[in-house]
């Protein structure tokens, strides 16, 4: 007897099971264990050196975990663990399929290149050769990312850092990938900046149907941005659930410090 | 153990033959071995203190000094002339180091040590044409670390090399790289003939002698004799 033939919109896009990274006798994360659902986005907060950073690497294939398995469900539908599949394969993964925003913009972007060759890099990557394809995706893609078409020649170190981090972002996107990791893409930015970031932000991921995992200690960008939240401290999830839920109504003493801590205006 | 061939240099100095000790010419020569046997790939070796500046030739005198021998009729090229004072110089140290002679004829010569140009006569199978290579890595200005261009190397991801192609069109309307043009040995390794000029790439297709690129501490690349596709 054969199974109905299911969806992949119905079953998960990432499994992490018991993901755990030690630093020699020290506990970068510990049995970390969650599923990522297509269309998703889920927020990692806690405090600075709570391991949320840690967690994200290892998902993304930055740091090998000590132990535990991560499996991510490919464009053909298939269960990969990440870390049984080939450098090379991984690494088309990371052009292709995901998309990483670090939180301070020079780490992702090429600096000494401009802001068209910066978005048109990944699509190089995987084959374009198309000058004025290219050119035009690119266009595309600033414009989306509200950088006028007229700095297009220009390099990102002329950029500010709003700009500098829309770009990275528009970078990231140019290949249509279905999993992007951010690791705080707001710090450094003033609030204005952050605000319009944030509008962008939630425009694309609801308009592209994408699956994030966005790490931030800041819970008002949490709340503005993600249906689901793990709340990490020392190393371990404590608590975890839809994110209004557990912002409005946290059950752990530490995240009812958190959240308590937020500064009313 | 290696023979030591002792040379008596015109000022009355003694030297091994070719200034280098022979195990030292033996790892250059093995390094040149893998790299006419993997086309376009930088092998790299560990280059010695030589008596002349780094960037004025170290790595190039270390190759040739690996392959010359007794008989060999030596051409020195450099700024595409044999009489700048760099060619000069470095002529006369394998003259007082090893004693061959040499030659400004390129028919005459047996190896041609060159930076810049390639010579316009046809060479044959017999002749060694060594080049000074400054940076072998043709994705070293997009991509600092070494580590991360030897991966890409190994995965041939060569994406990153048309963002340079993109750069040159969208800053000056066409590829202006004049020199240091990446070239593809064998449809598999991109790698980079600095600073020979782009007009002179076509020569090194298809050719019936071997050559060695060498960069000094760094690498000997060879397109070998013979390379079928560029």
């Amino acid at each position: 007897m054969s199974l109905p033939i299911q969806s992949t919109e119905d079953l998960p896009l990432l499994q992490v099971s018991n993901t755990t990274k030690l630093y020699g006798g020290r506990i970068g994360c510990k049995d970390v264990s969650f599923d990522l659902y297509p269309g998703e986005v889920l927020a990692i907060v806690g405090e600075s050196g709570s391991g949320k950073t840690t967690l994200l690497n290892c998902l993304a294939t930055r740091l090998t975990p000590t132990s535990g398995s991560v499996n991510y469900r490919n464009r053909m539908g298939q269960m990969r663990n990440l870390y049984e599949m080939s450098e090379a394969e991984r690494r088309m993964l990371m052009r292709t399929d995901w998309g990483f925003v670090h939180q301070h913009p020079a780490d992702g972007l090429r600096m000494t290149v401009s802001a068209g060759a910066n978005v048109g890099e990944r699509l190089m990557a995987v084959g374009a050769r198309h000058y004025g394809n290219i050119r035009d995706t690119a266009t595309d893609w600033l414009g989306r990312v509200e950088i006028a078409e007229d700095r297009i020649d220009d390099d990102p170190r002329a950029f500010s850092g709003g700009m500098r981090q829309r770009l990275q972002i528009a970078r990231n996107l140019v290949t249509g990938p279905r999993l992007v990791f951010m690791d705080e893409p707001t710090g450094g930015l003033d609030v204005s900046v952050q605000a319009r970031l944030l509008d962008l932000l939630r425009g694309l991921v609801a308009d592209l149907g994408l699956s994030v995992i966005i790490v931030t200690h800041d819970l008002a960008v949490a709340r503005l941005l993600s249906h689901r939240i793990l709340v990490m401290r020392h190393g371990h999830v404590i608590e975890s659930g839809l994110t209004d839920q557990v912002l409005d109504d946290p059950q752990e003493s530490y995240t009812q410090l958190l959240v308590s801590s937020i500064l009313q205006p | 153990m290696t023979e030591h061939v002792e040379t008596q240099g015109i000022s009355g100095e003694h030297y091994n033959f070719a200034y280098l000790d022979e195990q030292t010419k033996r790892m250059i020569r093995r390094a040149i071995l893998k790299g006419i046997a993997i086309p376009g790939y930088q092998v790299p070796f560990a280059a010695r203190e030589m008596p002349m500046p780094y960037g004025w030739g170290t790595g190039g005198v270390q190759v040739t000094a690996a392959v010359i021998g007794k008989d060999d009729c030596l051409k020195m090229i450099d700024q595409g002339s044999d009489d700048t004072t760099n060619a000069v110089a470095l002529r006369n140290f394998f003259v007082e180091t090893t004693g061959v002679d040499t030659t400004t004829k390129t028919k005459d010569a047996s190896i041609i040590q060159t930076r810049h140009r390639i010579p316009e006569d046809t060479l044959t199978k017999d002749q060694v044409l060594v080049y000074q290579v400054p940076i072998p890595e043709p994705l070293r200005f997009l991509e600092p670390r070494e580590t991360e261009t030897r991966k890409m190397h190994a995965l041939e991801e060569y994406g990153l090399m048309h963002v340079k192609l993109y750069e040159d069109i969208a800053k000056f309307g066409h590829i202006a790289t004049a020199y240091a043009y990446p070239v593809m040995v064998q449809d598999r390794y991109v790698m980079d003939p600095s600073p020979t000029p782009k007009f002179d790439n076509p020569k090194m297709d298809q050719m019936e002698r071997s050559s060695c690129l060498e960069q000094a501490a760094k690498s000997a690349s060879m397109p070998s004799r013979h390379t079928p596709r560029w």
